[in-house]
């Protein structure tokens, strides 16, 4: 996986700045969070006690409209008459009282004749409504002013009162009050009014939640964001507090869920994110500007070294803005000086060696042409003069021996003289023809080829010769390499072969002469360019210098034997 | 694999961090619905829900309808028009009473449409024992409920509030009315009240008014009319006859403005001016023979579209405002029919006229 500059230069300005506002908002979140944590707490407790002077409050707002209502003669009067429409539109109804009715219930229970009221909305449930019950469920309960009533599954606050007639005399008694249980609204008001920072508030009796109002859930809408990042906090501290007057038998129930540090955290990942944005922007000026300058050097550095390459004079670097690649110039400037100069102290010795080798070359293949030249010539001296001389001595042997009587024993010795002679003639052939085979000049390469000695050492030594030879008319003066090349690769086979068989094929064609030398020999690895050592002896050298020297393509094959080829240009 | 990551790298990067960034910062808010959105529902042509009901809506209505004003009626014709338009599967319960019915007969209707379990209850609230009432019921997790023609939250109930309150703010009206009697009488006019029954709505609409025009014009004499057009006819011929120099009578509801207009024609007293409150079809036909010089004309059918959408919203449990608050217009003599037919093409778009 490969990236540019740039997007590197990016994710890594990106990573600086992400990293640190993390660091900062994540470090001043847990921070403020703890402190917070402290406040939450304080909080929670100045709550608790201003709920407990609430309760007071609306318990003796309560208390006021009961008496108040207790005290109302128009009420003996409704009671005296018996009528239960006359008593429930007095205490409940829309257009007999001023009253707030801050009471939901009330009992009313006359003593005169046992007759008991139960006035209440009937949309307001209070479990079983038995008036005589309910009243005898009370006087049973009663233990001080404002007594916890419960009435099948709810919970009842209620206070009693004495109703009095015009002379004082108690004529009844009134209970009333509120409902405890389930009623979400009185804890919303305790609350409310309370301007406390609670979620969540319970009435509990014997540690039994009979009412309760507020969020369960105050993060229900908290980002994904958020949630990710773990900053979904919330506070939450309880408290349990008994309310004055009940013992520990009614209890208040606090919860705060303090999301001040959840608003926090969503400030700070705003932060984060704006932040973010701003290194992203920032981070993609830098790369942009960064990349863009670098790319530019880049770019010119590449050039510089295609023209250091294709021009033969070259510019030299030109200096930039950014040091380095300006550095980085004058180093490849220095590099290429010496490299220039080092190449044309090398051109030169090259010229030099190639001019030595040339004339050597020409030297060999001088002394090639004066070797040939000088055994030409000294065959033909050998065969005109020292050949005339035993001539001329086995004519005047054979004349001495015409003088000389049969009967002489001198005859003897003119026959050994000629005999000598003859060996001596037989040798100076031999000679001649291995200085210059005659054979070249009178019967051309193939019939030379067919008297070359070796061949017959060859079958001596129970190798099988194989000759297709063509007579072939070949550039003057290239016959003799061409037979000395046979003669140099026959006398090899012989040597170094290990061969049962070798041919010889001469042939022409259209533009070149063929001569093609193979064996089924053990072979050897040519190697051309090797010293003249080993496999690549003086005579492989003598054949290489020849067929330069005539201007012939030599091929050496080493495969299940040597074939050596031989093309001339004719 | 590697080499489409480094694509991805080289070429999307920057597009898709800032896109998910993006993202990120208004999504919480993206879908958030204000007073504004509700109103701009409102406004709109119906559209069709795009969720799949599972079972019909149970909607109940407990209504002091049993008035000279169509208000309530026309209420729950918009309501059910409303409801079709959206295509939302619903069954209505629908109780009326008469405004001057005890609570016991609202009371036992409560019950009545209670016991077979709606999931929305709407109700009104004039008085304190209503209000006594409604708190009863916002105890319970069923039905939610939609308090009508009240659109000032009750303080009292702090965070446990109904689903919504809706109708035309009566304060608002008041105001209106009491700019125009301003500008058309001049300063020192003596007038007389005539409030609905006593409740918040006399509160909001007689005392509104009678605090804006206070110092500026001389109110006589007032009275409580218990909702009754009889009772408001002869207050009136009282009024008058104490007060014979009056020049106009502000009235707070329709059956109080047409007992009104009884007595006035009674005793041929035409030069008095007499206003109407609430530009039902009563009121429109007394405004056209000339016997109500200016109209508070409220677009009516907002109500029961305001209802619709907010039931629609709830039940994809999306935020609902707590108030709706409708649009009025104000009818007098420079009104001419055409614009009267626009506006009551506006107010009665499904309760028709």
């Amino acid at each position: 996986m490969t990236f540019r500059f740039r997007t590197l230069i990016f994710l890594l300005f990106l990573l600086m700045v992400s990293g640190f506002l993390l660091f900062f908002s994540l470090n001043a979140y847990y921070t403020t969070a703890q402190i917070l944590k402290e406040a939450a707490k304080e909080s929670l407790a100045r709550s608790a006690d201003a709920m407990q002077h609430e309760f007071d409050v609306q318990l003796r707002l309560i208390d006021q409209d009961l008496h108040m209502l207790s005290l109302n003669a128009s009420l003996e009067n409704a009671l005296s008459e018996g009528r239960r429409s006359d008593v429930y539109e007095f205490v409940l109804g829309e257009n007999a009282s001023k009253r707030q009715q801050r009471y939901s219930l009330a009992l009313i229970y006359r003593l005169q004749d046992n007759q008991c009221f139960l006035l209440k909305n009937p949309l307001l449930d209070i479990g079983p409504v038995n008036c005589e019950r309910l009243y005898q469920k009370y006087n049973g309960a009663t233990r001080q002013e404002w007594n916890l009533l419960h009435n099948g599954n709810e919970w009842l606050l209620v206070k009693d009162y004495l109703i009095t007639d015009q002379n004082q005399k108690v004529v009844g008694r009134l209970v009333g009050g509120i409902k405890l249980s389930n009623n979400k609204l009185f804890l919303n008001q305790l609350i409310s009014r309370t301007q406390s920072g609670l979620d969540q508030a319970q009435l509990l009796i014997d540690g039994v939640a009979i009412t309760a109002f507020g969020s369960q859930n105050v993060l229900g809408s908290v980002g994904i964001g958020s949630q990710v990042l773990g900053l979904n906090h919330v506070l939450e501290e309880e408290l349990k507090i008994p309310i004055k007057g009940f013992g520990e038998h009614l209890q208040m129930g606090l919860r705060s869920a303090d999301t001040r540090v959840y608003s926090l955290a969503r400030r700070l990942f705003v932060l984060l994110v704006g932040g973010c944005m701003l290194g992203l922007v920032i981070s993609a000026i830098a790369a942009a500007l960064l990349s863009g300058a670098l790319d530019k050097q880049l770019q010119k550095l590449v050039v510089y070294m295609r023209q250091l390459m294709t021009e033969p004079t070259p510019k030299m670097w030109e200096s930039g803005h950014i040091d380095e690649f300006n550095h980085m110039g004058k180093q490849i400037d220095e590099i290429v000086a010496e490299l220039a100069t080092r190449r044309q102290e090398l051109k030169m010795a090259n010229i030099h060696l190639e001019k030595a080798v040339s004339d050597k070359r020409v030297i060999l293949h001088q002394l090639i042409n004066n070797q040939e030249q000088e055994r030409s010539h000294l065959a033909q001296e050998l065969h005109d003069e020292l050949g005339q001389l035993l001539t001329a001595v086995r004519v005047e042997t054979t004349l001495l021996e015409h003088q000389i009587s049969m009967s002489s024993p001198a005859l003897k010795n003119t026959s050994n003289i000629k005999e000598l002679v003859s060996a001596m003639y037989a040798t100076v052939y031999d000679r001649i023809m291995a200085l210059r085979p005659t054979e070249l000049d009178h019967m051309g390469l193939c019939q030379s080829i067919q008297q070359i000695p070796t061949l017959k050492s060859l079958e001596q030594s129970g190798i099988k010769v194989v000759l297709d030879l063509d007579d072939v008319i070949t550039p003057s003066g290239t016959d003799i390499h061409l037979y000395r090349i046979v003669q140099e690769a026959l006398t090899n086979v012989l040597k170094h072969a290990l061969a049962t068989e070798v041919s010889i094929s001469l042939l022409q064609t259209e533009h070149e002469v063929i001569l093609c030398i193979k064996d089924n020999g053990q072979g050897f690895v040519p190697d051309l360019e090797a010293e003249p050592k080993g496999h690549r002896g003086f005579g492989l050298l003598g054949i290489e210098e020849r067929c330069d020297f005539m201007g012939a393509l030599l091929t050496i094959k080493s495969d299940d034997g040597v074939t050596m080829t031989v093309c001339l240009p004719c | 694999m590697s080499t489409w990551i480094s694509r991805l790298v080289n070429g999307r990067l920057f597009v898709a961090f800032v896109g998910l960034l993006l993202w990120v910062v208004v999504h919480d808010r993206a879908f958030a619905l204000d007073d504004d959105k509700l109103k701009q529902l409102v406004n709109q042509v119906a559209k069709p829900i795009e969720f799949k009901q599972k079972m019909p809506v149970k909607i109940a209505a407990v209504y002091p309808g049993f008035q000279s004003s169509d208000y309530w009626q026309r209420s729950i014709r918009s309501l059910t028009g409303r409801l079709e338009a959206i295509e939302l599967d619903y069954h209505l319960d629908v109780r009326f009473s008469s405004p001057s019915d005890g609570l016991a007969l609202q009371v036992r209707q409560i019950q009545s449409v209670l016991s077979k379990h709606p999931d929305y209850l709407i109700l009104t609230i004039n008085s304190l024992q209503q209000q006594r009432i409604v708190e009863l019921l916002l105890e319970r997790e069923k039905p939610k409920i939609i308090i009508q023609n009240l659109t000032k939250p009750i303080d009292d109930w702090f965070a446990l509030q109904p689903l919504l309150y809706v109708g035309f703010d009566h304060m608002t009206g008041a105001l209106a009315l009491a700019d125009y009697f301003k500008d058309n009488f001049p300063a020192g006019t003596p007038y007389g009240l005539l409030f609905w029954n006593k409740g918040a709505v006399s509160d909001q609409r007689g005392l509104t008014f009678e605090r804006a025009v206070s110092g500026f014009h001389d109110l006589k004499i007032s009275y409580f009319t218990h909702a009754s057009r009889e009772v408001a006819k002869q207050q009136t011929l009282e009024m008058v006859h104490a007060y014979p120099e009056i020049r106009y009578i502000y009235v707070c509801a329709t059956d109080v403005a047409l007992g009104a207009i009884d007595a006035l024609k009674e005793i041929g007293r035409k030069d008095i001016a007499v206003n109407g409150w609430g530009g039902g079809q009563a009121e429109l036909t007394a405004f056209a023979e000339g016997d109500l010089g200016v109209v508070l004309m409220r677009m009516n059918d907002q109500n029961g579209v305001a209802i619709a959408e907010a039931i629609k919203l709830d039940i994809q449990k999306k935020p609902v405002p707590l108030v709706f608050s409708g649009d009025f217009s104000l009818l007098h003599e420079g009104t001419n029919p055409e614009m009267l037919g626009r506006l009551m093409s506006k107010a009665f778009i499904y309760s028709g006229y």
